[in-house]
């Protein structure tokens, strides 16, 4: 379903992704783990085309984000680590534009607000401007427009921070559902207990370059993610030291 | 403490206006070089008035209504140039939440936001108080208290307008806050001030001439009905301290009676609940299927209308026209008599080939698309991140700004040729040729704005008018009309001004076109660039 193969960006002289190559099968969920600033936010913008790649290749689904940029992007949903929503629009203005982008008929995003913002418990909302929205509201608003096109891959950037523990627990049950539907998932994400549970594989990231990658049982092999992710990169900071 | 969040607000203004033209010297150097000649050319004009006042008044013995006027004038500029961004600078800024968690007296916060308009009125009151101050200082009137005085009273006028700006802006954010129609007072309010400076705006060039012949009657006037004004030109002119005192009082009265009552309510008032009115949701009501064209024009629409300040800013020649076109309805007479007045000043051009001037000259101020790109700000990872085409976005932003001004001016257009009784000729050319230039405006307006974007704002009052975009456009669509003009002054003899007309409307829509097969073949590329090197 995504396949990167030697993504490299830099801004000004500062590489943010150097080399990165992974990939993900339909069916998976990828966890995304890393420092702040390590590189997780660029790899994920690069893949739904929010910004350039400088080099090296990424596809979806077959589709290669260079050459066929609104292909990828119409099987793709992306959700940034701090939704900024049109204020000017209600909830369901904002699901209505993005449905109408994507072309979901009237009765298909009927059913699929009603499900997803059931989850969510976002419908009595629906109809108030986003501008007096909370954060955690923000964010389940993000997650339904993403799901509203049924999307082959999720690109969700921390998606857990801001929900509360009914809507976490709706997140992990969405995705662990639509990925046995087919779907894939690749989301980044500091909670390495979650990341531990529902990812079928990890990808570890330290200074735009990948450490680590592979099923989550061969990353973290006998001991816990959280002990094979300190393990990993203070190895590399004592080997950069010396 | 004050110091340091006034720093903070004036490096944000500055390095994003500097910043939008990228981390090229040459591109910097250009932006200067272009505020610099804005200056220039609003100062000349200024620096016009005033060395026609300054004999007349120093002769007549009341040269204290030189200062005065400069007094006066300084203060309506800076009035109302801040006046429109005071309620989203002071009460509506995204960062208030960052500020307020931090250990910093909110008295502090509202005076560093206002302290951050005080410089702008600097900038605007630099463009009357230069000029006025050169030319008394080159004359035989000029003396040393005076100028002490004069450079004093200049920044106690700055402190004055910005008072009211702020208590006008407080105003309108309370309003918002008592009713569920806080949008359409603030919407009425701000056009009532419109409305306003409409009004003097019409009268401004009888104003002038006035100024300089009538200064006795005019100086009983102000002495009587503009007092704090007498006393600002006489501590100037005659250098009297007493005079000074009462000013430096009036307004220091003012402006902290305005602070004071301002900072009462100030911490409620920003972080109350907008959500004033309840909606009930209903899917049957309220899920509707559309196609993507239509979705990205009302999301253009729907932002200009949710911030009345945006709209009035960005609409403002849109207001203009449609009051015009009800001015030629219901005062036929006037309209008639002002037309008859400009032919009578030149036989050879028409009544048909003022008014499309006239409305050209109108459409240059049409800045829409020059802060739409701007806009998208902090949201723009969400047109980028859909299967949409960088094309089809710049091209709603277009059809945005011509559904805002298209009718008006159509309407402008068709009020002026019937009650003016014009020839089929001249009612096309009074159609076509405004239409013309508004869509060139907008295709500049767009493109400057894609090559100098501001994502960065804190209200959305900053890229509408304080982004560098909007004054190179301001200054690329004037350039226009003045080359326009210039054009065709030698042409006058051998060309009617309704053919040279014809020829610039065909001129601006082949402009127009390769403006549009641009934004058709490139848009992705140049959409695609915007934001790219945040990470």
């Amino acid at each position: 379903m995504l396949k990167i193969e030697n993504l490299r960006k830099a801004f000004g002289e500062k590489a943010a992704v150097d080399g990165v190559s992974l990939s993900i099968a339909p069916g998976e969920i990828c966890g995304f783990i890393g420092r702040n600033g390590a590189g997780k936010t660029t790899t994920i913008k690069c893949v739904c085309g929010i910004i350039s790649a400088d080099g090296g290749e990424i596809f979806v689904d077959g589709r290669n984000t260079r050459t066929d940029p609104l292909g990828v992007k119409r099987v793709v949903a992306y959700i940034p680590d701090n939704p900024d929503i049109y204020e000017f629009l209600t909830g369901i203005q904002y699901l209505n534009f993005v449905a109408d982008i994507f072309g979901v008929s009237g009765e298909t995003r009927r059913e699929r607000i009603e499900r997803y913002a059931g989850a969510f418990e976002l419908t009595r909302d629906l109809a108030q401007s986003v501008s007096g929205y909370s954060h955690g509201m923000k964010q389940k608003l993000a997650l339904i427009s993403a799901l509203i096109h049924n999307p082959k891959l999720m690109l969700l950037d921390e998606p857990f921070v801001g929900l509360d523990p009914n809507a976490a627990r709706e997140l992990r049950r969405i995705m662990r559902e639509r990925c046995d539907a087919g779907g894939a998932i690749f989301f980044s994400t500091h909670a390495l207990e979650v990341a531990e549970r529902l990812c079928d594989k990890i990808a570890i990231i330290k200074e735009g370059k990948l450490l680590a990658f592979g099923p989550t049982e061969a990353v973290k092999g006998n001991s816990s993610l959280e002990s094979a992710f300190f393990e990993l990169t203070d190895v590399t900071d004592a080997g950069g030291e010396k | 403490m004050i110091l340091t969040l006034l720093r903070l607000q004036l490096r944000w203004l500055f390095s994003s206006m500097l910043k939008s033209g990228g981390r090229k010297r040459g591109m910097r150097i250009f932006i200067i070089a272009a505020l610099i000649y804005a200056a220039f050319a609003l100062g000349g004009s200024f620096w016009g008035i005033f060395a026609s006042m300054l004999r007349p008044y120093f002769d007549g013995g009341v040269g204290w209504l030189y200062f005065a006027m400069a007094g006066i004038m300084t203060f309506s500029l800076c009035f109302t140039g801040t006046v429109f961004a005071a309620g989203s600078a002071l009460f509506g800024a995204r960062d208030n939440d960052t500020l307020l968690s931090l250990p910093i007296p909110t008295a502090y916060i509202l005076l560093s936001r206002a302290g951050a308009l005080l410089v702008l009125e600097c900038a605007y009151s630099a463009l009357i108080f230069i000029p006025a101050l050169l030319i008394w200082a080159a004359s035989p009137f000029a003396g040393a208290p005076g100028a002490v005085f004069l450079v004093l009273c200049w920044l106690l006028t700055l402190l004055f307008a910005l008072a009211f700006s702020c208590l006008v802006g407080w105003i309108t954010a309370m309003a918002g806050g008592w009713t569920r129609h806080g949008k359409l007072i603030r919407l009425a309010v701000s056009l009532l001030l419109f409305g306003s400076f409409m009004y003097g705006g019409m009268y401004m060039s009888q104003a002038i001439q006035s100024l300089t012949e009538n200064g006795a009657e005019i100086a009983a006037s102000v002495s009587v009905y503009l007092l704090p004004f007498y006393h600002m030109g006489r501590a100037a002119a005659e250098g009297d301290p007493l005079s000074f005192a009462i000013y430096a009082l009036i307004v220091c009265a003012c402006f902290g009676g305005a602070i004071w009552l301002i900072s009462r309510g100030y911490l409620k008032l920003i972080t109350s609940d907008r959500r004033t009115v309840r909606t009930e949701y209903a899917a049957e009501r309220h899920v509707r299927a559309g196609g993507a064209p239509k979705a990205l024009f009302m999301k253009e629409l729907r932002r200009c209308w949710y911030n009345p300040m945006v709209m009035l800013n960005t609409a403002f020649p849109s207001f203009l026209a449609a009051a015009g076109a009800v001015f030629v309805v219901v005062r036929r007479g006037d309209a008639l008599r002002i037309l008859s007045e400009i032919t009578g000043l030149s036989s050879s051009v028409s009544a048909a080939a003022i008014i499309a001037a006239a409305l050209i000259m109108l459409s240059a101020m049409n800045l829409m698309t020059a802060s739409l790109v701007s806009l998208e700000g902090r949201q723009l990872w969400i047109v980028k991140s859909l299967p949409v085409g960088g094309s089809a976005c710049l091209m709603a932003k277009i059809h945005a700004q011509l559904a805002v001004s298209a009718a008006p001016f159509a309407l402008a257009s068709a009020a002026a040729s019937a009650a003016l009784s014009l020839p089929a000729s001249g009612a096309a050319l009074v159609i076509a040729a405004p239409l013309a230039f508004n869509i060139l405006a907008a295709f500049v307006g767009l493109r400057i704005n894609l090559r100098f974007p501001m994502l960065d704002w804190t209200n959305e009052i900053q890229p509408v008018k304080q982004s560098i975009s909007t004054v190179l456009t301001m200054i690329a669509l004037s350039s226009i009309v003045v080359a326009a003009v210039a054009i065709y002054l030698p042409l006058s003899g051998g060309v009617s001004a309704e053919t040279y007309l014809w020829i610039c409307s065909a001129v601006f829509a082949a402009a127009s076109l390769l403006f549009w097969r641009r934004v058709r073949a490139r848009g992705a590329e140049d959409f695609a660039k915007v934001g790219d090197g945040v990470g």
